[in-house]
């Protein structure tokens, strides 16, 4: 860490009142939404932290009238995707290809899990290990489309992708989270 | 024979991700199909134990947090944008006082180089000097001529001199020998 320097201008009214604002109204939510995508609450406050940062510096262009909680989300986005390429190596898991051929042709079996058990039974510990397991891209999108419950289109302007793109991780994710849970109560058992 | 709905299909449609024509179908068919009925209810299920599970590790934001980022704010290096934003009004006079100069200096230049100002007197000059130092020697010129005297000195013989002297006819602007 280098000696911190004195920034040239002070911070301003308008923007420490923004600033202030955020962080009171929606500090919860982006933390916890960070801590959803990290998985730890170490990595979650650094990203918190720069996250409101970049609002700080970048308050001017929020736009009244639009998601504060989008805008963040999208800010907080961009800065864990960054952090992941940053960390490359560290973090990187196979991400399987959006275009790949699905698992049953199209045509799966309706064969019913036993969800209801998942519900009844101790859910949040397999659940949290079991999204600690997906790819950051997959955690992303059901973070915000089960979680948050976004819609598609919402997900994709906050992810930076195409609503194909959201649809296709969000059926891996949602089917990899069954088979990962449904492994962690068998071996509970 | 019955139509069922995939698990995907019935996940876009828990989340409104459907056409209206094809969230209606689906729709329909669920008040028909116990089976894709069956599905759709563990999806939506699915979705709930997800959110249950986030609700019960709701963390509150830690103050430290708010801490650190008013203390980055404070202490952190501007970006380059600050930094001429700051600079930009004590900046802005020089700035626009240096393209003028540039600007002034530099217009001629786009138009190509300057035509070379030098009078014919300095060739006379130089034509003179040069043949003081050597007057008989080969390829300085048949004459010189001298402004102050209009004499006429041999340059590169004196043979030729005598035979050009008295039917040479000076050019004022040159001084060549004709």
């Amino acid at each position: 860490m280098g000696v911190p320097r004195k920034p040239i201008e002070p911070p301003t009214p308008e923007a420490s009142a923004f600033l202030e604002m955020a962080m009171d109204q929606y500090g919860k939510a982006t933390y916890n939404f960070a801590y959803r995508l990290t998985g730890n609450e170490a990595d979650a406050r650094d990203l918190a932290q720069d996250a409101f940062i970049r609002v700080y510096r970048a308050w001017r262009s929020f736009q009244p009238g639009t998601s504060f909680l989008s805008w963040i989300y999208r800010i907080v986005t961009n800065l864990y995707r960054d952090e992941l390429r940053r960390r490359k190596g560290r973090f990187q898991e196979e991400i399987p290809e959006d275009n790949a051929p699905q698992e049953y042709g199209g045509q799966r079996p309706l064969a019913v899990d036993p969800i209801a058990d998942y519900v009844a039974g101790q859910l949040s510990e397999p659940l949290s290990k079991a999204l600690g397991q997906l790819s950051a891209e997959q955690r992303q999108v059901v973070v915000l489309a089960d979680i948050e419950e976004y819609s598609y289109q919402e997900i994709a302007d906050i992810m930076g992708c195409s609503i194909g793109t959201v649809r296709s991780r969000l059926h891996r994710a949602r089917a990899l989270l069954r088979r990962l849970v449904t492994r962690a109560q068998q071996e509970q058992k | 024979m019955t139509t069922h709905y995939d698990r995907d299909t019935l996940t876009d449609y828990l989340h409104g991700a459907l056409e209206p024509d094809a969230d209606a179908a689906v729709f329909a068919h669920l008040e028909s199909c116990t089976s894709c009925s069956a599905v759709f209810e563990d999806e939506a299920a699915f979705g709930e134990a997800l959110r249950t599970a986030a609700r019960a590790e709701e963390l509150e934001f830690p103050s430290m947090v708010k801490a650190r980022v008013w203390d980055a704010i404070r202490h952190q290096k501007p970006s380059w944008t600050e930094r001429l934003r700051a600079w930009g009004p004590r900046l802005a006079v020089p700035v626009a006082a240096v393209v003028a100069i540039a600007a002034y200096l530099g217009a001629p230049a786009l138009h190509g180089l300057p035509q070379a100002g030098v009078e014919a007197s300095y060739f006379l000059d130089e034509h003179n000097a040069a043949a003081q130092q050597n007057p008989f020697g080969p390829g300085i010129g048949p004459a010189i001529y001298t402004p102050d005297t209009q004499d006429v000195t041999s340059v590169s013989s004196a043979a030729s001199y005598i035979d050009t002297a008295e039917a040479a006819t000076i050019d004022d602007a040159t001084g060549a020998v004709r």
